[in-house]
């Protein structure tokens, strides 16, 4: 009997060091499947880009031709969506953050300032970090231990999500993106984001949809539920800021997904110059006889627009 | 364009997303697409910097004095990704700009529209307004 058992153990030991060693040496690339971490959680591990699975903007370079004199054909037009600028209230997105009364004349304030989306008024044109949530996806390059997520932007928008089951730090002090902790929720990564500095801004979109997204207060507190399924990942986010709101903001599902396994982050450095910053240094104001506010011009594509023929007076 | 009819394929650049609203401008607060110049001269500086690159240009103005042009594009990884490189931009070749002029009437600022070489090859950077 004992003879029996020990050569079943010895067996079963032999098939678990196999079986250990297979998955050690064999497992395949997270990335290239839904494979869990050795905890058990899902595995984030990887190069995301923003958007649904299947959409690939980075098709653009898969595309890509040259003449074969060298020349070459590369068309901005197409990078700002094809829909009319947004230049009045009525196409507003719905979704924008339920800020206060008392807030709201500083929120209308900056949105006269904004032209096509945007304004000098914005931490970004001075190169300033993103902040959360609207900097917390984009294109990044997940690194996942046990203990920490690494989101890595490749730029000052980098973020560590500790997973080891510590509380934000006691003395935490505010700074552009916050302190994150992660804990799981079955395969749901719940990261909870406090100490964000209030120079960033919530949002905003060239097409001038969210021109009432803006500023939030240092009390800014965020939750995130991270769930990846297949090669997609999605992103639910509630934003809370008891200063500036009147009940917590709960933003639309974002996705991300497996980049091409030829795409790679490519780091960023924002210069600050003049030269580069031309959202400061050339920026136009709002001008209702300007030609392509008049024709509500989304980005570059001006010429395809039919010119509006009753112009909203502002 | 006789060089459009040479069968150059259509590149499309990159959507930028509502959140995060990263890195790009406002092409039309900037600049007016509706019209154009014409510049030639030396190319002294290819700057490979986010938000935009920037080129610059040695030329001469109306009355013949010498004076540099800057032409902004868009973020050197959009570029990458349609397989432009930063020495693409041949530093020292005496070249003609084609560009969008910038509303607020800065004279000496244009957003690249179009690069041709001497030896007559031309980078082309449509911005949807022809």
């Amino acid at each position: 009997m004992q003879y029996l058992l020990s050569r079943r153990l010895l067996v079963f030991g032999g098939i678990s060091l196999l079986a250990a060693l297979f998955s050690i040496f064999l497992r395949p690339a997270a990335s290239q499947g839904n494979t869990p971490m050795k905890d058990g959680h899902p595995d984030f591990t990887g190069y995301w880009v923003p958007g649904p699975a299947g959409q690939n903007f980075g098709q653009a370079a898969q595309q890509f031709e040259r003449d074969a004199d060298g020349s070459l054909l590369f068309d901005f037009s197409l990078d700002q969506g094809k829909e009319p600028l947004c230049e009045s209230d009525d196409c507003q997105a719905p979704n924008q953050p339920p800020y206060k009364p008392d807030v709201m004349p500083k929120v209308r304030e900056i949105a006269k300032t904004e032209f096509a989306g945007t304004t000098p008024l914005d931490p970004i044109t001075q190169c300033k970090p993103g902040g959360v949530p609207r900097a917390a996806l984009g294109n990044v390059q997940i690194v996942q231990s046990p203990q920490v997520i690494a989101m890595v932007h490749g730029d000052y928008s980098d973020r560590l999500i500790y997973t080891d089951g510590r509380p934000h730090p006691a003395d935490l002090e505010p700074s552009y993106m916050g302190d994150s902790i992660g804990r799981w929720e079955g395969n749901t990564l719940v990261v909870d984001v406090a100490g964000l500095n209030d120079d960033t801004w919530l949002g905003g979109s060239l097409d001038g949809k969210n021109i009432y997204t803006s500023i939030h207060s240092d009390k800014e507190h965020v939750v995130e539920r991270w769930t990846r399924r297949g090669n997609e990942i999605t992103v639910e986010t509630t934003v809370d800021d008891p200063a500036m709101f009147t009940k917590p903001w709960v933003i639309a599902p974002r996705k991300i997904h497996l980049a091409a396994p030829d795409d790679y982050l490519i780091s960023y450095f924002c210069d600050g110059a003049e030269t580069t910053q031309l959202n400061r240094s050339h920026f136009v104001k709002p001008n209702p006889e300007d030609r392509d506010y008049k024709n509500k011009c989304n980005g570059h594509r001006c010429g395809a627009i039919v010119p509006n023929a009753n112009p909203t007076a502002k | 364009m006789s060089k459009m009819s040479k069968g150059i394929v259509f590149i499309a650049g990159f959507l930028m997303l509502a959140l995060p609203a990263l890195a790009h401008h406002s092409f039309v607060a900037e600049f007016d697409g509706d019209r154009k110049f014409v510049v030639t001269g030396v190319l002294t500086k290819v700057q490979w910097t986010n938000p935009h690159i920037a080129l610059f240009l040695d030329a001469k103005d109306e009355n013949g004095k010498p004076v540099t042009y800057m032409f902004a594009s868009g973020p050197p990884s959009t570029l990458h990704k349609a397989g432009v490189r930063q020495d693409d931009f041949k530093v020292g070749e005496t070249v003609t700009i084609t560009a969008a002029p910038a509303k607020d009437g800065t004279k000496h600022l244009g957003w690249l529209q179009m690069i041709k070489y001497p030896d007559g090859h031309v980078f082309v950077y449509r911005n949807g307004s022809e």
